[in-house]
């Protein structure tokens, strides 16, 4: 959540299609009541102007004083919609903000508007736009285009805020993807699989995460500290996965854009089985050709497998390499 | 209120306030006005499901057709253009009102609403417009608003959805700050308007021409008048011109005996004085002034006289009569005299038809008995014409005079027998003439009758006694309206008299008995109701109708004046001179006189702006590009830029990380479907911009229409 603040740009309007067929009307009055020198059109063209005057202070009124907040989703997975929440408080004390929307904008093109139609006075209105990230990674939000139309739909009267801002998209999940049985290491006595969530870890607690149930909550150390603090866990067992993917690009490949796609799909297939093996309290680490992740514990949340995955590029080899797209291993 | 309720009643009032501003004129006769007003009211109940029938649709728009063929077949078979476009524009109303279901129907009502009222513009310039054009100023914003807010709902839900629906039947939109708020959008519009109403200078090119006033049609002025038309509008309260006295007494009079001349009648035959054409002579004009005897003098009493459009083009002069001071007509920005003619008969008028009330000076000498007048041989025998088959009437105008010798004393004896004597009756009722003439009638048989039966009669009767005398036409009299502080002279006030030749000189002889030249004031609260309307009337004509440049440069000057008076440095003394030397004028001068090089000369700064705002833009978009380019890397950047505007409206804008090489390739392997003109306008641009290839204004404009394709071609997805 990000509370914008009064770094704005200037106003800035534009005619509508409306306001267009207006002026064109207008100019017409004017130049009819030029020629016939018709007092009453005169009189026509003064109010037509004043029209226009006056919605133009209009809108500028309905814009003053509004604090927007806008909230972004804790997890974005590609292509899969989310709603991104925008708050306006209207911040006067007698008059009202109608017909205010807000565009974002998102890797430099613009979303949909979350629309408000009336935001009286002191109150703070929610509202929302859909997102659909077509691919993972990271989205950069730009600026944020705050206008109105009010009060007749003939200018349109904006400004933006400008407040960098990014979301993280991690990869698409796959519906199925088949995880197979996890061998116990040598020695290990623990069976597998196992029910419950491990003992928890003595006298360890960390700051909560995203994902971390609410249960987790060490309510007392929270309350002292004034953050959200979680126990840990340790897992009675040391089954680990690595999972792998390759993430070299041979050279001399002739369809570099099928092998993107291939890469894509394993990258999805592996973020679906990690948080799988996660949620069986297998701890889980991602090897690729040039590096590795994190080993996340089991029975965490996935989201630092996730956003290693969601950042993951494809690096170019002299040689061609082999190996298989991905395996999973007891280690 | 319920917002679909507000804005139904919101397009009804928008509406008919421009079918009434359509109506001021007359181009609908009484019948078409009750259709008008039953399709009106009748349309109120189209609704839904009505409205959702499909053959509903299609039958207004065949009607629409059908309509318009018919009303340019009247057209062709002799109705008035105006007439006939004017009911067109009407149905299309009655059309739209009937169905109505989207914004976009709503904004089509608020558009043909709005051309209704520019149409009432050149249809009537009265009062009544001023009324409508009052109501618009308020229903206006409600309508924009209520329109607008509309549009955004279906916007955000869609047409037919129920969320919308539920939203139109709600009533958080439609509170009664909603309309308070908006209302009172009417006090700054107003003083807006009023403002650049004035400011505006009035330069008018008369490339066209308006419709003009509604004139006013009163009896008697014509060319021929029927004994007994003026019987028939003694009860006509229509005011018809406006008396201002200078030096009047304080307290005002409630009413004057004012007589306004306007025309004369020489011949009289079977009941019917008629006047002998001629063509007349132009006044002597000194500046603005016409004399009609001699310059006006100080010690003249002045009247101010705001003549209503009328159907004759007379000029009512008090009596004693020595100049006139007319205004110039002010066309196509320029001052032009106006063409006042002087006609035998003491007969003044001007040229040219009136679009608005026109105000004018007269000078009247206070002691002058009479006036003389040069008149042709032929007329002056006209002046004793007596029709065949009046000795009886001779006969008793002998009777009448007998013993007095005096051309004077006769025409006071037979006034006086007329008049005062007992004999006769002041009547408005019509003597019946059984198919007899109606003088005769009059003097021996109804002896009643009112003022043009016993002008006649004494006009006759001077003529048989071989004096010339002719019927005279005009107003007598008019009421004070303490509301305008003017004399309001009503239809009503029309009276005749008679002229008597006498020693070279016309002197005014009145045989109407007293009870039908004297009025008593009206008075109660209809009376007051109107004398308020009418002084409305007189200041909306006085402030809007006819302001023109001349009254632009006196207010400038009386802004000059007081901001001179509040820095105090010889601030009073100036005002006061010049308010003194525009009173001296009379009407005030025209500071400069716009025509049609102004017109030239403002459209040639638009140009120069226009020009300017693209150097600028040009500019601007040189210095993004960070240096001074030549013309074909000038037109490559905004080939490129052009496309990347294309792109961004498909949602396919470039990344600021991205090469346009990159991203042209990055279209093409996503599938893009404009991918291949994408990456023709890129390579062009990169070629142009920083290759050493041209690109010549063909390969340009080319180009661009390959780059505007893009967004055809291209289908937008959803959402990023």
């Amino acid at each position: 959540m990000r509370i914008f603040g009064r770094r704005r740009g200037r106003r800035k309007f534009r005619l509508t299609r409306e306001g267009r067929a207006f002026l064109f009307v207008t100019v017409g009055v004017g130049l009819a009541a030029v020629n016939t020198a018709n007092n009453l059109l005169y009189l026509l063209l003064g109010l037509l102007l004043s029209l226009l005057l006056v919605s133009g202070v209009l809108s500028d009124l309905a814009l003053w004083k509004l604090q927007i907040k806008r909230k972004l989703p804790t997890r974005i997975f590609a292509g899969k919609s989310s709603l991104i929440d925008v708050t306006l408080l209207n911040g006067k004390r007698w008059l009202s903000s109608v017909s205010v929307e807000t565009i974002d904008e998102l890797d430099g093109i613009e979303t949909e508007p979350a629309r408000f139609v009336r935001i009286g006075p002191g109150q703070t209105e929610v509202n929302s736009y859909g997102f659909q990230a077509a691919r993972r990674g990271i989205v950069e939000l730009g600026t944020m285009r705050v206008l109105t139309r009010y009060p007749f739909g003939l200018i349109e009267k904006g400004y933006t805020i400008f407040r960098p801002d990014e979301i993280m998209v991690y990869p698409q999940l796959l519906d199925h993807v088949a995880t197979p049985p996890i061998q116990p290491l040598p020695g290990d006595s623990s069976p597998m699989p196992r029910t419950g969530r491990g003992s928890e870890f003595a006298g360890s607690v960390r700051f909560y995460r995203e994902g971390d149930e609410a249960r987790d909550i060490h309510w007392r150390r929270t309350a002292s500290r004034g953050d959200l603090v979680v126990r840990e866990h340790e897992q009675e067992s040391s089954a680990v996965v690595t999972l792998s993917v390759d993430n070299v690009l041979p050279s001399g490949v002739e369809d570099e854009a099928a092998w993107q796609e291939r890469f894509e799909r394993s990258i999805s297939e592996v973020a679906t089985v990690a948080s799988a093996y996660l949620s069986q309290g297998v701890s889980v680490r991602v090897q690729t050709g040039d590096g590795a992740s994190p080993l996340v514990a089991g029975g965490t949340p996935p989201d630092p497998i996730w956003r290693f995955l969601a950042l993951l590029q494809p690096v170019r080899a002299k040689a061609p390499p082999g190996g298989q797209k991905h395996k999973k291993q007891a280690a | 209120m319920r917002f679909v309720f507000a804005h139904k009643m919101v397009a009804y009032l928008f509406a008919g306030l421009g079918l009434v501003a359509l109506m001021l004129g007359t181009t609908f006769s009484p019948i078409g006005s009750l259709i008008l007003i039953a399709a009106f009211v009748a349309s109120w109940f189209a609704e839904s499901p009505l409205l959702d029938r499909p053959g509903y649709s299609r039958f207004w728009n065949i009607a629409a057709v059908v309509v318009l063929l018919i009303q340019i077949a009247r057209t062709i078979g002799g109705e008035a253009t105006l007439t006939a476009g004017v009911q067109y524009a009407a149905f299309l109303q009655i059309s739209r009102l009937s169905h109505r279901k989207t914004a976009a129907d709503y904004q089509q009502i608020a558009i043909l609403g709005f051309l209704h009222l520019i149409a009432g513009t050149v249809l009537s310039s009265g009062l009544e417009y001023a009324a409508v054009f009052f109501g618009f100023v308020i229903v206006m914003p409600w309508m924009l608003a209520l329109t607008h807010l509309r549009k955004e709902l279906e916007t955000q839900y869609g047409v037919d959805s129920p969320m919308l629906a539920a939203e139109l039947e709600s009533t958080t939109l439609t509170t009664p700050a909603f309309f308070g708020g908006t209302t009172l959008l009417a006090v700054p519009l107003f003083i807006l308007t009023a403002a650049m109403f004035f400011a505006f200078p009035r330069v008018g090119f008369g490339f066209l021409s308006s419709f003009g006033a509604r004139t006013q049609s009163v009896a008697g002025f014509g060319d021929d008048v029927e004994l007994g038309g003026f019987g028939t509008i003694r009860d006509d309260p229509t005011v018809v011109m406006r008396i201002k006295l200078k030096n009047r007494p304080n307290p005002p009079l409630h009413s004057i005996g004012l007589r306004l001349r306007g025309t004369s009648f020489d011949r009289y035959g079977e009941g019917r004085w008629s006047r002998t054409q001629g063509s007349g002579a132009e006044m002597r004009r000194l500046q603005d002034q016409y004399i009609v005897f001699r310059p006006p003098k100080s010690t003249d009493q002045e009247y101010e006289i705001i003549l209503d459009p009328m159907e004759e083009a007379v000029l009512f002069l008090p009596e004693g009569t020595v100049a006139l001071q007319v205004p110039p007509a002010i066309r196509s920005g320029r001052s032009r005299f106006r063409r006042i003619v002087y006609s035998p008969g003491h007969d003044i008028r001007y040229r040219g038809h009136l679009q608005a009330p026109l105000t004018y000076k007269a000078f009247a000498a206070r002691k002058r008995r009479g006036f003389t007048e040069r008149i042709p041989k032929r007329l002056r025998e006209r002046y004793v014409e007596v029709p065949e088959g009046y000795e009886r009437v001779t006969a008793l105008a002998q009777e009448v005079v007998r013993g007095l010798s005096h051309p004077h004393a006769q025409a006071q004896r037979v006034e006086r027998y007329l008049r005062g004597g007992g004999n006769f009756r002041y009547t408005l009722e019509q003597p019946d003439t059984e198919g007899k003439d109606p003088l005769h009638v009059f003097l021996f048989e109804a002896k009643a009758g009112h003022c043009e039966y016993f002008s006649t009669a004494m006009a006759i009767m001077m003529r048989s006694l071989g004096l010339p005398a002719r019927n005279v036409t005009g107003f007598l009299g008019a009421d004070y309206n303490p509301y305008g502080d003017y004399y309001a002279v009503r239809n009503g006030h029309a009276h005749s008299w008679v002229e008597v030749l006498i020693d070279g000189r016309w002197f005014t002889f009145d045989p109407t008995p007293a009870s039908g030249q004297v009025f008593a004031a009206p008075s109660g609260f209809a009376v007051k109701l109107r004398q308020i309307m009418d002084a409305m009337r007189v200041r909306w004509a006085e402030y809007i109708v006819e302001y023109n440049i001349r009254d632009q440069a006196k207010a400038l000057q009386g802004l000059a004046a007081w901001y001179r008076s509040l820095r105090g440095s010889r601030g009073p003394g100036r005002a006061g001179a010049n308010s003194e030397s525009g009173n001296a004028q009379g009407f005030g001068p025209i500071p400069f006189r716009p025509d049609w090089r102004w017109f030239v000369a403002i459209m040639s700064i638009f140009g120069v702006g226009v020009l300017f705002v693209q150097w600028s833009r040009k500019r601007r978009r040189q210095t993004r590009a960070g240096r001074q380019l030549d013309p074909d890397r000038d037109r490559a950047v905004r080939l490129y830029l052009s496309l990347e505007s294309s792109l961004r409206s498909t949602g396919h804008a470039r990344p600021a990380d991205v090469t346009p090489i990159e991203h042209a390739e990055a279209l093409g392997r996503s599938g893009f479907a404009a991918a291949d003109e994408v990456r023709e306008v890129t390579h062009a641009y990169l070629a142009a911009r920083f290759g050493e290839d041209g690109l010549p204004p063909q390969d340009y404009h080319r180009l661009r229409r390959v780059s505007r394709s893009v967004r055809a071609k291209a289908k937008r997805p959803p959402t990023a």
